[in-house]
């Protein structure tokens, strides 16, 4: 989000502010802001704002598509690591997309890093869109969701000329 | 031709030179004076460093028109 002074006559000073709302993201993250001005030399420039988001919980990807053809079993992984020292647990706690898919908790490293496996099911011919909510037991994050949206397609008969 | 003639007249042609190059000189300031806006930032990269999740990171850019006219801006995301 971006607030500015339009127009800075002669000889003055204005500003451009820029803002970032850190909540979904992780990480080094960067933004970049477009400036168009009437100055004829600069009249395009670019604003940065850069650094880094510690998270107590490191979720990667957030959102998960499976698009794949019927026959095959499409598998996504969301990896899960704890990112204060002390040991993490998984619970989860909603999953909207049963009939579409399945999923498992992998614990990779004890409390400290996981794997979360998700398989398309034979029945998950029509699009579809849900999530998985986990809860945590970190006070700092104590819940988050993994988005998750696909479609895979059914195998259309070849047509047989007689 | 004297000697004291060919003197006066390096020195004429030695005048003449000097004056063309300061008219050039003069000529080619005038031009540098900024004529209409002119934008100036002091930075273009701002670097928060460390943020925990959920913080919402604010920064002011100053810039400065050190033109002789009104600067118009226009600011786009991306």
């Amino acid at each position: 989000m971006a607030t500015f002074d339009k127009v800075i006559p002669p000889g003055g000073e204005g500003k451009i502010t820029l803002r970032i709302k850190t909540d979904k993201y992780q990480g080094s993250i960067q933004k970049t802001s477009s400036v168009y001005s009437n100055d004829p030399k600069k009249k395009v420039i670019k604003l940065t704002i850069k650094g880094l988001v510690k998270v107590p919980i490191y979720v990667s990807p957030h959102y998960i598509a499976l698009y794949g053809k019927e026959g095959q079993n499409v598998t996504r992984v969301v990896e899960v690591s704890a990112k204060l020292d002390k040991p993490l647990k998984l619970i989860p706690v909603e999953f909207n997309l049963a009939e579409k898919l399945t999923y498992t908790i992998e614990e990779i490293e004890k409390g400290k890093s996981f794997k979360i496996k998700f398989t398309s099911t034979p029945s998950s011919n029509q699009p579809f869109r849900g999530f998985l909510k986990l809860k945590t037991n970190y006070p700092e994050k104590p819940e988050f969701t993994i988005w998750i949206r696909g479609w895979i397609q059914k195998k259309i008969a070849p047509k047989v000329k007689s | 031709m004297t000697l004291e003639e060919l003197r006066m007249k390096r020195h004429w042609q030695l005048f003449v030179i000097l004056v063309f190059f300061f008219s050039l000189w003069g000529n080619l300031s005038l031009a540098q004076k900024v004529q209409g806006p002119k934008m100036v930032l002091k930075d273009e990269v701002f670097d928060f460093n460390e943020v925990k999740e959920g913080t919402i990171v604010e920064h002011s850019f100053k810039i400065l028109n050190v033109g002789d006219q009104p600067l118009e801006i226009k600011v786009r995301p991306g």
